[in-house]
């Protein structure tokens, strides 16, 4: 998060200042690759692009604080991963349907490897393995760092949906972990 | 079978960790990263530290497409919205002389001839 300097970051990037821009984009992209690559695997790079054009395009239509800000590039980016689903579906180029990309292989998948410490990458692969509303839940509430509320509005969930979809996932991952010896080594942060 | 030459069903299985009931708070606190897998709950120890780890701050790797993400900004961004504070106004623009009117026609006439030669050529 930017904290206390937030408005006056937008202000300037939204008036076309580089830096300020960069200071968006350094906070929010990490995140934004994180929630991508687990929907799209390989594709998180390119959705983050188009993510940042229409925020970029749009930036003088938003208002709010760093919190909406967030919860606002997620909307985009969600909405961007659901039209490129659309798109290749309907180009029968890459039929992967969005409720199946969860069960691809992720690119560096926690059950091929056996690690004594994960890295963010391997951590949200393990998080992708969950079922796909389950594990949109967790990473909009741990990777992108919104709450209750804000993912609600993101996926068009009531919000005791979305503590029930987390506490099933919370769950669902702790019987995961005690069951897989390969990723039940000591796993710390970066 | 195993590689001890084992059947996998012949193994003894191992303890398997009690997994205790979330309560609201706990589940909060791990959902935001913020749980010490020390202070988790049986069976969360390793669903913290994994959360922990798919919070980290971020990776290098994740930040190599900064160049091409500010030259995106340069042209894509639209201009900025609002004038700087305190901008100078420009000086008053002094009044046009007056210029007599062009002779009779002379505008009508040269008119005229672009048209004609439209006529004429088209």
């Amino acid at each position: 998060m930017i904290g206390p300097s937030f408005p006056a970051v937008l202000a300037a990037a939204t008036n076309g200042d580089e830096q300020a821009f960069g200071v968006l984009w350094r906070d929010l992209q990490p995140a934004l690759l994180r929630y991508l690559n687990a929907f799209a695997p390989g594709a998180g790079e390119d959705l983050a692009s188009e993510t940042w054009l229409r925020v970029v395009k749009a930036l003088d239509s938003f208002s709010g604080d760093e919190r909406a800000f967030r919860a606002w590039v997620f909307t985009v980016a969600r909405h961007r991963a659901v039209d490129r689903w659309r798109r290749t579906t309907r180009h029968h180029d890459e039929l992967v349907p969005l409720d199946a990309l969860t069960n691809l292989p992720a690119p560096d998948d926690p059950a091929g490897t056996a690690v004594d410490a994960i890295s963010s990458q391997a951590a949200v692969a393990q998080i992708a393995t969950l079922p796909p509303d389950q594990a949109e839940v967790v990473l909009l509430r741990v990777v992108a760092g919104l709450d209750v509320a804000e993912v609600a509005a993101i996926t068009g969930k009531r919000p005791g949906n979305v503590r029930v979809l987390a506490h099933r996932a919370l769950r669902r991952l702790a019987q995961q972990l005690s069951e897989e010896p390969r990723v039940r080594g000591p796993v710390r942060g970066r | 079978m195993g590689s001890s030459g084992v059947f996998s069903a012949e193994m003894p299985d191992e303890p398997s960790q009690v997994i205790v009931p979330l309560d609201a708070d706990t589940a909060e606190r791990l959902l935001s990263a913020r749980l010490d897998p020390d202070d988790a709950p049986p069976g969360y120890a390793e669903v913290a530290r994994l959360l922990q780890a798919a919070a980290a701050p971020a990776d290098q790797i994740e930040l190599t497409g900064q160049a091409a993400a500010l030259n995106a900004f340069r042209t894509t961004h639209p201009g900025p919205t609002s004038p700087p504070l305190a901008r100078p106004r420009p000086a008053p623009t002094p009044p046009r002389p007056r210029v007599p009117p062009p002779g009779p026609g002379a505008a009508r006439t040269d008119r005229r001839a672009a048209l004609a030669g439209r006529e004429i050529s088209g």
